[in-house]
């Protein structure tokens, strides 16, 4: 009970701040578009209209290729690019938020594990340091080439990359609540090891693993934009942010917008959900900060 | 410090065995049959069947495992599946190019990131500490391979600065130079960010502490205070940084490569997974985890020399 005050109490200071506001208002607008994105535009993102392709949009209004109802131009195969947007943006936060669910809960089960028993903390961390041993990119790589290109696949990828750094961070704050005295005295009362991970240690991590799930949002989605614009994410011809990127770059001496757009749809969203993480760290879990 | 080092080493080699296990194994399950991709796509099955004989294919798991650990400390990683080549010889033609591109990102970022870290600090909620602050926070939100096309987009589409990609000489060439502007800058962004806000909050810290109280106190100027006082220990965080930091920018290489068309390991491992060559797969992934691995023990080491604290134990 006092619990979820606690959750509510943070998520009230994170809205006195203005720029989180922005952020948490900025990203619910995208969700609202993305998931209602056939309100928002009559175009199907996959229809083609090669005669009118790579049409120039609002900025350009004067120039012949201009096509009323094309907002933002259309795309090298004549597609809507507000809509490939959309649409697109529905695969890139989903892939983002599904892979760090999946991320956390298999991260956060042996952090627990690991941080609570120092038996399995040897066989867990160095299982951890090795998959440390795969920077950037090349973890998920391994595992899109083990499982062949695919959305699934890159989701399945992400979400294993982000179990290392989930683990040891749990396992530290785990490692800390252990040697609290309150933890102690549960224990002395002579409650089980399965109530006290899941009603105290779990309860009492939760603030961490929020912080850390926000800014993994963000890297998830960066991730999944990196896969499709490597061609190894989100196969053709499903929109997708990095996707369309990719295609976008041969366009880059006629169609720049082509490029720039989807770029900037990342780049807000990463950056909304990178400081909506900075500051919820500062209020839940200040001892993250290095 | 020598028992130290020697202790590190021993674990570099577990480390670079369970890495290698991990690579062989999933490669082992990984859909699609590598004899019949050496084999071609018009042989017969007794032509595959024969090739999976000659690959040593039809061994036990960890016969195959076994050989492979073992040729790899010999130094040969396999042929190619397609080329037939020693893959050996094909990362090597690579490598430099690689490490050519991410030693020059390293640089700029140290360069970049690191004063300007120093100057928020310093400057503690001014106008600029803020104005740098957002900067970096943007910077690390950015994807590498979107602002390397913009990059492109602006100094080579419009402006025709810079040459729109390939590097071929090493940067501290005058055409290497040339070459590796847009593509460090492109791959180096999100560290030097890094290190920035990693920098300004360590020299926040090192600026409240005793010792600098004390050094101010004995009238010393404030420039001695800072350079010769404050920066040893402010930087001491951002060498921790430095070797995870030299990591992400091999893996950020590889899609930095692909932006630029630079042919280095990463878009040898690039093309290789979109042929299902997975002996190269196999090579490049392994070459690069080692790399890291070998950087964080050099920077390990150099860390101990740094801080004479640190306890080797």
């Amino acid at each position: 009970m006092k619990r979820e005050n606690q959750i509510a109490v943070a998520f009230r200071k994170l809205l006195k701040n203005k720029l989180a506001t922005f952020c948490f208002i900025l990203l619910i607008l995208e969700l609202i578009l993305v998931i209602g994105a056939p309100l928002f535009t009559k175009f199907d993102p996959l229809a083609q209209d090669i005669i009118h392709h790579s049409a120039p949009g609002f900025w350009a209004k004067s120039s012949p290729k201009y096509m009323e109802g094309h907002w933002l131009g259309t795309d090298e195969l004549g597609r809507d690019v507000w809509a490939r947007l959309l649409y697109g943006g529905r695969v890139s936060l989903s892939v983002g938020f599904i892979s760090t669910f999946f991320g956390i809960i298999i991260g956060t089960f042996f952090g627990v594990l690991a941080g609570f028993y120092k038996k399995l903390d040897m066989l867990i961390s160095r299982f951890m340091d090795i998959l440390f041993t795969f920077p950037g990119v090349l973890l998920a790589l391994l595992i899109v080439a083990m499982l062949g290109v695919d959305t699934k696949n890159a989701a399945i990828a992400i979400s294993i990359w982000s179990i290392p750094s989930f683990a040891r961070m749990i396992r530290g704050r785990v490692l800390q609540i252990k040697e609290e005295e309150y933890i102690m005295a549960i224990r002395s009362i002579g409650a089980k090891d399965k109530t006290i991970i899941l009603k105290h240690v779990l309860i009492n991590a939760l603030p961490t693993i929020i912080v850390i799930a926000t800014m993994r949002i963000a890297s998830s989605i960066m991730s999944i934009a990196t896969l499709s614009y490597l061609g190894l994410g989100v196969p053709t011809p499903t929109p997708e942010w990095g996707s369309m990127i990719s295609t976008g770059k041969q366009m880059i001496f006629d169609a720049p917008w082509l490029i720039i757009i989807p770029g900037i749809a990342v780049c807000i969203t990463v950056i909304c959900f990178n400081i909506l993480g900075d500051k919820l760290r500062d209020i839940l879990d200040p001892s993250l900060k290095d | 410090m020598a028992k130290y080092i020697l202790k590190r080493l021993a674990l570099m080699v577990l480390l670079v065995i369970g890495m290698s296990f991990l690579v062989f194994a999933s490669l082992y399950f990984a859909q699609g049959d590598p004899a019949e991709i050496a084999a071609g796509p018009s042989a017969s099955v007794e032509e595959v069947e024969a090739m999976r004989h000659f690959l040593g294919l039809d061994q036990p798991f960890f016969v195959q495992y076994g050989n492979y650990l073992w040729n790899m400390l010999h130094g040969d990683l396999g042929t190619s599946l397609l080329s037939r080549q020693p893959i050996v010889n094909e990362l090597a033609v690579r490598i430099p190019n690689t490490i050519n591109l991410a030693v020059a990102a390293m640089l700029l970022a140290c360069i970049v990131g690191i004063p300007l870290g120093m100057i928020a600090a310093l400057k503690k909620d001014s106008i600029l500490d803020n104005a740098l602050t957002t900067i970096s926070l943007a910077g690390i939100s950015v994807p590498n391979f979107w602002f390397g096309t913009m990059l492109i987009l602006l100094f080579c589409v419009r402006l025709h600065i810079f040459p729109t990609g390939g590097m071929t000489s090493f940067f501290w060439t005058a055409k290497g130079f040339r070459e590796a502007v847009l593509p460090a800058t492109a791959l180096g962004l999100q560290v030097a960010a890094g290190f920035m806000r990693i920098g300004r909050s360590s020299m926040l810290d090192v600026l409240q502490s005793d010792y600098i109280r004390t050094a101010r106190s004995k009238g010393l100027k404030e420039r001695v205070v800072v350079v010769v006082h404050a920066l040893r220990n402010g930087l001491i965080p951002i060498v921790t940084q430095m070797g995870t930091s030299f990591g992400g920018l091999l893996g950020g290489a590889i899609v930095t490569e692909q932006v630029f068309a630079i042919n280095g390991i990463g878009t040898y491992l690039i093309n290789a997974i979109n042929q299902r060559n997975y002996t190269a797969v196999q090579g490049s992934v392994l070459l690069i985890a080692t790399m890291f691995i070998v950087v964080n023990l050099i920077v390990d080491i150099l860390y101990c020399v740094i801080d004479p604290r640190i306890s080797y134990d």
